[in-house]
């Protein structure tokens, strides 16, 4: 047996799109404590790799694992609640609430959804939103943004979006963070505290997965590259040795 | 007198009607459009209760609109399962296909109508006391859809309303959610369908149809969806201006257009010039009230 704990992993996993296919075979190892770059040109697949663990869509054919359990059969939510956290390339923040509301309920074992009561007999939410405030107050202090707490998404600029949308991932605090394109249009101090964010939570061993165009950033953190093309995995090594690969850097560029 | 305690009934049961209405369509972002329907199984299924068996007529009220409830969970669990846009076409189904075996079988009257509905009060004050019941039951709707959204539970229903995907990968049901509230809101709209028939004492099928969905529609559109209490004056308004417009004494050649120009002004007027509805209050960029507790 490996020593690594291979905490989230895909056995050929398969998806169509209409007949394109869009993931081919997929057999990936996600380890604990690493952080993973998928990288490969627009359209390679990356985002339905996501999809399809954390269960957005579901497989053709093929597994998922997530610390050797089958969870492929399970919905979005149930995989959620089982500690898989991601972002969006789009970061689909909850317009109409507040960024500490929008954290709130991002908590796993948020109680609103399951109240049979439709919240008629709800008399202490504020008790019960106490600890995740909390918790949600100190996630949004570590983004830089606890100012911000009772502002609404549309308030915030584009890069601070960004952040909530990597904070209210936090919140579910489980062991996977999938995070799609998170430097897309950032720069700056925004840049350095993604950076930074990813790094705090490699070190809390968590098994962090990162989509991102930014090769800077990719070298920068990255323990190793995943490359995709064609909804195949070509090559998964080190960053380092991914972009000294003629070929591969061809087809990223695509010469 | 007995004429405006009458009105001021419909409007009150519109108020519920509406107020239920508005918690799916306005606060869940959901387009159901049987609304009318689940007002009609309570106010048939409470009056056949009534008719055919001796209990109390609250409590026929009551059971029709668990009915209602019960019949608004079966039909939105299978089409919210697959996504909440076959939700408008499965409800469309059930409306159209329920009208449609109201007016055709025997023990519902048919298209005829039902009639000879025992009254809920008999006593000689009996329009007064209804209303006083229904104005009691408008306000716990209003308050019971103010406490829901304003509870950790109403936090979620705006997450949801605000994006369904990015709602359930964060680990919370939203099917859940949907069927319990379209649930809830079907029985709410049953409740007024029994408290209507044992007043009115007659219903009719073509009194629930896709007119009925668009009157409630305007309602709740004009006044604010969304909103806690828009959905309450929009019901008042729509319920009250035909009989205003009726007082004006105009040959009926000219007052049924005049009606349905008015009808349709409204809506435009309100699309165009304030699409919060008559109710102002704080938006986010979806021009959605903000949640707050
Ligand atoms: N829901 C969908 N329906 C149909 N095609 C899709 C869907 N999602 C993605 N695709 C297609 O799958 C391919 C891979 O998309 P995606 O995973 O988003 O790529 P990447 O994230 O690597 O840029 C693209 O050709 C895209 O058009
Ligand atoms: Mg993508």
């Amino acid at each position: 047996m490996s020593e690594i704990n291979h905490s989230l992993e895909t056995v050929n996993l398969t998806k169509n799109f209409g007949g394109k296919i869009v993931a081919n075979h997929i057999n990936v190892k996600f380890k604990q404590g690493f952080v993973s770059g998928l990288i490969g040109p627009n359209g390679a697949g990356k985002t339905t790799l996501f999809n399809l663990i954390s269960g957005n869509i579901k497989s053709d054919y093929g597994d998922v694992y997530l610390g050797g359990k089958k969870i492929n059969k399970m919905s979005d939510f149930k995989r959620a609640r089982l500690g898989i956290a991601r972002t969006w390339q789009m970061n689909r923040l909850f317009n109409s609430l507040s960024l500490i509301d929008n954290l709130i309920i991002s908590q796993r074992s948020d109680y609103s959804d399951k109240s049979l009561s439709l919240g008629l007999l709800d008399f202490n939410r504020a008790k019960k939103d106490a600890i995740y405030e909390d918790i949600a107050a100190n996630l949004l202090k570590r983004v830089g943004l606890l100012n911000y707490r009772n502002s609404v998404p549309a308030e915030l600029s584009y890069g601070q979006q960004k952040l909530v949308a990597i904070a209210r991932a936090l919140m579910n605090d489980g062991s996977i963070i999938m995070l799609d394109e998170p430097m897309a249009g950032v720069e700056g101090r925004t840049h350095d505290k993604i950076k930074e964010i990813i790094l705090e939570e490699k070190t809390r061993k968590k098994t962090i997965i990162v989509i991102e165009h930014n090769m800077r950033f990719i070298r920068e953190i990255c323990d190793e590259g995943i490359f995709l093309v064609n909804g195949q995995i070509k090559a998964v090594d080190s960053v380092a040795s991914l972009m000294n690969d003629v070929e591969l850097t061809r087809i990223y560029f695509g010469g | 007198m007995e004429y405006f305690i009458s009105l001021f009934i419909l409007a009150s049961i519109n108020i519920i009607l509406a107020t239920s209405f508005n918690l799916i369509l306005g606060y869940g972002g959901l387009l159901s459009v049987a609304q009318p329907i689940f007002f009609a199984l309570g106010a048939y299924c409470s009056a056949l209760i009534a008719i055919y068996f001796e209990i109390p007529i609250f409590l026929s009220i009551i059971l029709a609109s668990l009915v209602a409830g019960i019949f608004a969970f079966g039909v939105s669990l299978p089409s919210l399962r697959v996504s909440g846009d076959y939700l408008v076409v499965s409800t469309l189904g059930f409306q159209l296909g329920t009208l449609h075996i109201i007016n055709n079988i025997e023990i519902t009257g048919a298209a005829g109508g039902l009639s000879n509905i025992p009254p809920l009060i008999s006593h000689p004050y009996r329009s007064l006391l209804t209303l006083f019941i229904v104005v009691c039951f408008a306000v716990l709707s209003i308050w019971m859809v103010r406490k829901i959204m304003r509870s950790a539970y109403g936090r979620a229903i705006t997450a949801l309303r605000n994006d369904e995907t990015a709602f359930s990968s964060l680990g919370r049901n939203p099917i859940r959610i949907k069927v319990l509230i379209v649930a809830l809101s079907a029985a709410m709209a049953g409740f007024a369908g029994g408290m209507y028939s044992h007043y009115y004492l007659y219903i009719t099928p073509e009194q629930f149809g896709i007119f009925a969905t668009a009157t409630l529609l305007t309602m709740v559109v004009i006044g604010g969806a969304g909103t806690v209490l828009g959905p309450a004056f929009g019901a008042i308004i729509i319920t009250t201006l035909p009989e205003i417009i009726t007082f004006l004494n105009l040959p009926v050649s000219i007052m049924a257009p005049l009606q349905g120009v008015i009808f349709t002004g409204l809506v435009l007027i309100f699309i165009f010039l304030k699409p919060s509805g008559l109710i102002g209050s704080t938006r986010g960029l979806d021009g959605l009230e903000i949640w707050k507790k």
